[in-house]
């Protein structure tokens, strides 16, 4: 017999959770989505795709009507929970009807603070949340040269790299001391600043916007003014406001692995780890942060790669990470990305850095079991196995570590050219040298 | 390949074929070994009772011990106690009559095969959307000239080097290769893009890749208009496939997944390619859809230099599965649960359709079925070595313990034979002459080029003997030129039509593409000219929602094993481990330095690899073309370092393919003595 799960809400969560629900159940499960809004559930992920003009409102949704009805799936929209019977497994809804459950999953939605908005400004100011504040965004945004974003959050960073690459002057807003405030040092925030600065974001942080009010310029045209408790004001074509705190991809994967749970499977993965990530074609940041293992000793690796404009710093504790912030290094915030998503219990940091292997310049000349040192029996493999022990990123520190400890050129000596070749892998193939960045390598702690 | 025997020596040289130069690797030119005698097994052997050894006998002893077993067993417990075990190696002519031998001679329901194993979930998803099964529906030669060719799992420069060289070609005309593989192989090294993907996610990655192509409007929109049904439910389903999301899963960054969007967008000409990689999972069949879907959505199939396909596995895997070796087949790829097609076949085979039994089940549910109240009591296993290559091996071994007759034809005393109660020593390939069908649908003969030695007899003759002490000598011949006139009109009508192919045409024309017929009497190589196989011409596409693998890693079984081939070695190596030559290594893992280090595990050490089935014992291979939280283990050896006693039973619930390229296990080392 087919369980009845109710879902609260109609977030990201709850889809994430609907739709692992869907797609691992085999139809065994008849599921009720209710919440009060009045809208079918927007897809949040796709917001950023829907502002890049890649995506037409309609296709901003999680799943069409026929998605629903084909997986038995109901939708109840407009109705709040009366009562929770928890007894009789009984929901009693606004509109008189009442719901039986096996079980209930609630997620209900934060709520966005909304600056006030003088009368008559309404048009010009809108969130990200719905589908017709989407409609209304599409209609505004063709005639904006300047938009205002009001969150300094993931949204609010994402929001505002895509209008910029639509060539949109922004200007990036929050009441915060920094950006990222609920996930980043002021350090690392400041880094990120910078970098948004110099792809022409004007970012303005502390400054709480009062309120946002609709004036008249000279040949009629209307801007919209937001002004700040300090009693300054910038002006703009419109508005949006976004999530401080939302991370879209995350509720998603937290309801995925409820949905998970719930059906019983053996092998159910924590919730522990959690990648923040801003993904734009014009820059990626990747954060993660396991606040509640923050541990007095820790070792900090810190490579700021001027050339590249990159910037990674991984803090690992007792042989696993608790803290990353990677901005800039594409494949970098992929490896981080995937490797916390892949759970794997310990978390190399060199690997995070560097990647499964080093660079690519020598990979089709030497294969990794192939014999480098002939006269003493080395393979490359060996070779790049003490040279990632030594965990140094000077080429002639590793090189002397890997001839004392497997005596490779100290033979012939004909492999001395191969063997600096290989150990590059390690070093140099990070593009990582003393004239192009600085690196740090620290303990702190005690 | 040009065999010529001098004086009792056998040389092996390369030749030309079908108009390209001959080519061939290491396992190809060392092949002539395995024919010495000292190799192989010279005679029948015999076990009395469960406890006595094996014994030499004579044939006629064998097939007297075989025919009462066989009588006994059915009268006593039915017909379906009887089972057939087959393999993907075997001629047409072979995997034909088999089919038709457990079907009118044992009247079994029971009969499978282990290209169950190799390449059932690319078969389902073909015939599903294309409504015809032919791994390529083009010539292999054609991806020479294509602008991309993205493979899929797979490592061909190792498990099929000669067609190297049409990679090679592609390059030097500008072409592009992007290679999904966990491992950097000799094949992804020659790629311009690699993409090292977490084990069993590339279905998520297929769905990223198609979600980005839309946005980027890079879909064939005319194409799918007229030539496309159900796009709108896969345009769905890969709307929940955003770039962050398939970052995760698969471990491919945002930015790569766009350049590969990118780059199979723009092509003019593009072809996807899928192998056991994509396929050997529970999922394999969905997998595998959704890089048909990719292909089709942007419009590069059924078009020259574009397409979408599957490379084989074994040597007659195309072939081995359309003349009804499968559970629920009949010759031509027909259907036996299709009366029409049961009464089709019932006419050349002149026997009462309704006498013909129904679908029996899939290879691994064979092995589970043993020993239960109708399960399957005597198996004859023919060209396949189950305790090596199927999954749970371990398991699979203390099942064929159970059976009361286990009958095993092989060449070599395989660690399947040696559990037997009978073995029968066959012929090798060069001893015999039989067709094969590669993967392009391309219908080759070999003829024979050595006589085979007094103690053997061909796989055919033995069918036709036991056939004719059950009673059916007029139904079976061991003429192979006669049997494959008879496939080739059981096959009349099927969708793998072989009709108008008889030896000659396959000998004028250097191989012969399917299907051969009144309609196309020259065969044809290109498939889809205009329209699909399916009943509206149109390409069916199927909405595939990404479900992981059936394991994921935990912190007590942390990383994730594949398994596949290696270079020297081929299948359960009961042929290549024999020839000292070829490769002197045993059993072996793959792993990353990070990984050897965390474990504390060095190159050349022993290690164990425990899983929720069972222990094995490889030497470690400390390498970094590998991912960091993979290990990797060929499947071609024996006893403790078996790999598939670590896999898992989880199947493909449509192609009911065991989830051989993914499992979870842990490590350590050094091993204690205990367990040896």
């Amino acid at each position: 017999m087919s369980r009845s799960i109710v879902v609260v809400g109609t977030g990201m969560f709850s889809q994430g959770f609907v739709s692992e629900l869907v797609a691992r159940s085999d139809g065994n499960a008849r599921i009720t989505i209710v919440d009060e809004k009045l809208e079918i559930p927007l897809n949040k992920a796709l917001v950023q795709s829907f502002l890049a003009g890649k995506r037409g409102v309609e296709d901003c949704l999680f799943h069409s009507q026929r998605w629903f009805d084909k997986h038995n799936v109901a939708l109840i929209l407009g109705c709040s929970i009366r009562a929770i019977d928890q007894e009789q497994k009984i929901l009693d809804l606004s509109n008189g009807d009442s719901l039986h459950f096996d079980e209930l999953v609630v997620s209900l939605p934060r709520q966005v603070p909304v600056p006030f908005v003088e009368a008559g400004a309404d048009d010009f100011v809108s969130g990200l949340d719905t589908v017709s504040e989407l409609e209304r965004l599409s209609s505004q945004l063709c005639s904006s040269r300047k938009v205002a974003v009001i969150g300094g959050g993931l949204a609010g960073i994402e929001t505002a790299l895509t209008l910029s690459s639509r060539g949109v002057i922004v200007e990036l807003i929050t009441g915060n001391s920094q950006l990222v405030a609920h996930l980043l040092d002021s350090t690392h925030a400041q880094l990120l600043k910078l970098k948004l600065e110099q792809l022409g974001i004007s970012v303005r942080t502390a400054s709480e916007v009062r309120s946002v009010i609709l004036q008249r310029v000279a040949n009629e045209e209307e801007i919209v003014g937001v002004s700040f408790d300090g009693g300054e004001s910038t002006y703009s074509d419109m508005v949006i406001v976004t999530d401080e705190t939302a991370n879209f991809d995350a509720e998603w994967e937290q309801g995925v692995e409820l949905a998970r749970a719930s059906l019983g499977g053996a092998s159910i993965r924590p919730v522990n780890s959690e990648v923040n990530r801003i993904s734009s074609p014009l820059l990626s940041v990747a954060i993660y942060s396991k606040v509640s293992e923050r541990t007095e000793e820790s070792e900090v690796i810190e490579l700021d790669n001027r050339a590249k404009e990159s910037f990674k710093r991984f803090e690992v504790s007792k042989g696993s990470l608790v803290r990353a912030v990677v901005i800039g290094d594409d494949a970098a915030v992929g490896r981080l990305s995937t490797a916390l998503a892949t759970r794997y219990p310990l978390i190399d940091a060199s690997h995070l850095l560097f990647g499964d292997r080093g660079s690519n310049a020598m990979a089709g000349l030497v294969a990794s079991g192939d014999i480098v040192c002939m006269c003493n029996m080395v393979s490359k493999a060996r070779i790049l196995e003490v040279a990632l022990e030594a965990a140094s990123v000077m080429t002639s520190e590793c090189i002397s570590r890997v001839v004392g400890e497997t005596r490779a050129t100290t033979g012939c000596g004909g492999c001395n050219e191969m063997v600096a070749r290989v150990v590059e892998e390690v070093t140099c193939g990070q593009s990582l040298s003393a004239e192009m960045g600085t690196r740090q390598l620290a303990t702190i702690g005690n | 390949m040009a065999v010529t025997a001098v004086k009792g020596r056998i040389e092996i040289n390369s030749a030309p074929f079908g108009g390209q130069p001959g080519g061939m690797c290491a396992k190809g030119w060392t092949a002539g070994v395995a024919l010495s005698e000292e190799l192989r097994l010279t005679t029948p052997m015999l076990r009395v009772d469960k406890n006595a050894q094996l014994f030499p006998c004579s044939w006629d002893e064998a097939y007297n011990f075989i025919e009462e077993r066989i009588r006994q067993s059915q009268a006593q417990f039915g017909k379906d106690s009887v089972g057939i075990f087959g393999g993907g190696g075997l001629t047409n002519e072979k995997a034909y009559y088999l089919g038709k031998f457990a079907r009118v001679a044992l009247s079994t329901r029971f009969i499978d095969y282990n290209g169950r194993f190799c390449m059932s979930s690319a078969a389902a998803a073909l015939n599903r959307s294309f409504g015809i099964d032919r791994g390529l529906p083009f010539p292999l030669s054609d991806i020479a000239k294509t602008d991309v060719l993205m493979l899929v799992g797979s490592n061909i420069a190792e498990t099929m080097p000669p067609a190297m060289r049409y990679i090679k070609e592609l390059q030097d005309n500008g072409g592009k290769l992007i290679v999904v593989d966990p491992r950097r192989t000799p094949t992804a090294r020659l790629a311009l893009l690699h993409l090292p993907i977490v084990p069993a996610s590339d279905l998520a990655l297929a769905n990223g890749i198609l979600h980005i192509a839309i946005e980027e409007k890079y879909i064939d929109e005319q194409f799918i208009f007229s030539n496309v049904e159900n796009f709108s439910e896969v345009r769905e389903t890969v709307r929940s496939f955003w770039p962050k999301r398939v970052e995760k899963i698969t471990g491919i960054s945002v930015s790569l997944l766009y350049q590969v969007a990118q780059i199979l967008g723009e092509a003019k000409t593009a072809m996807i390619i899928t192998a056991r990689g994509a396929e050997q999972h529970s999922r394999g069949t969905d997998t595998t859809s959704a890089f048909l879907n990719l292909a089709v959505s942007l419009g590069k199939v059924a078009k020259p230099y574009c397409g979408f396909g599957t490379f084989t596995g074994q040597g007659n895997g195309q072939g081995g599965r359309e003349h009804g070796q499968k559970a629920d087949q009949l010759p031509g790829y027909r259907s036996i649960e299709n009366a029409e097609h049961r009464s089709e076949v019932a006419r050349v085979w002149d026997v009462d359709p309704l006498q013909l039994p129904g679908a029996g089940v899939s290879a691994q549910e064979m092995f589970e079925n043993i020993g239960h109240r109708d399960g399957i009591r005597v198996m004859m296993i023919m060209g396949s070595n189950p305790v090596i290559s199927a999954p749970s091996s371990g398991f699979v071994q203390s099942q064929l313990g159970l059976l009361d007759t286990l009958i095993v034809v092989d060449p070599f005393f395989s660690d399947t034979a040696q559990l037997a109660d009978v073995v029968l020593p066959s012929a090798q390939w060069a001893e015999e002459t039989g067709t094969m069908t590669n993967s392009e649908g391309r219908i080759i003969l070999r003829r024979r080029s050595v006589p085979k030695p007094p103690y053997v007899r061909t796989d055919l003759e033995i069918i036709a003997e036991l056939a004719k002490r059950l009673g059916f000598a007029e139904k079976f011949t061991s003429d192979e030129e006669r049997v494959f006139d008879e496939l080739a009109r059981a096959s009349k009508g099927g969708k793998a039509d072989y009709s108008g192919v008889s030896y000659k045409k396959i000998e004028m024309n250097d191989g012969v593409y399917w299907p051969c017929n009144e309609d196309y009497p020259n065969g044809r190589p290109r498939l889809f000219a205009n329209k699909f196989a399916t009943s509206n011409g149109k390409a069916l596409l199927f909405a595939v929602d990404y479900k992981g693998p059936s394991e994921v890693p935990t912190e007590t079984r942390p990383i994730y094993l594949i398994t596949g081939r290696s270079l020297l070695q081929y299948q359960s190596g009961a042929q290549t481990r024999r020839i000292k030559d070829l490769d002197p290594t045993g059993p072996y893992v793959e792993m990353h330095p990070f990984l050897a280090r965390r474990f504390e595990i060095r190159d050349g050490q022993s290690v164990l690899l425990t899983s929720d089935r069972g222990q094995a014992v490889m030497t470690a291979v400390v390498t970094p073309d590998i991912r960091s939280d993979t290990v990797f283990a060929p499947f071609h050896w024996p006893g403790l370092g078996r790999v598939n006693l670590l896999t898992g039973p989880q199947r493909d619930p449509i192609s009911k393919m065991p989830e051989f390229k993914v499992c979870i296990v842990s490590l350590s080392a050094p091993i204690s003595e205990a367990v040896l």
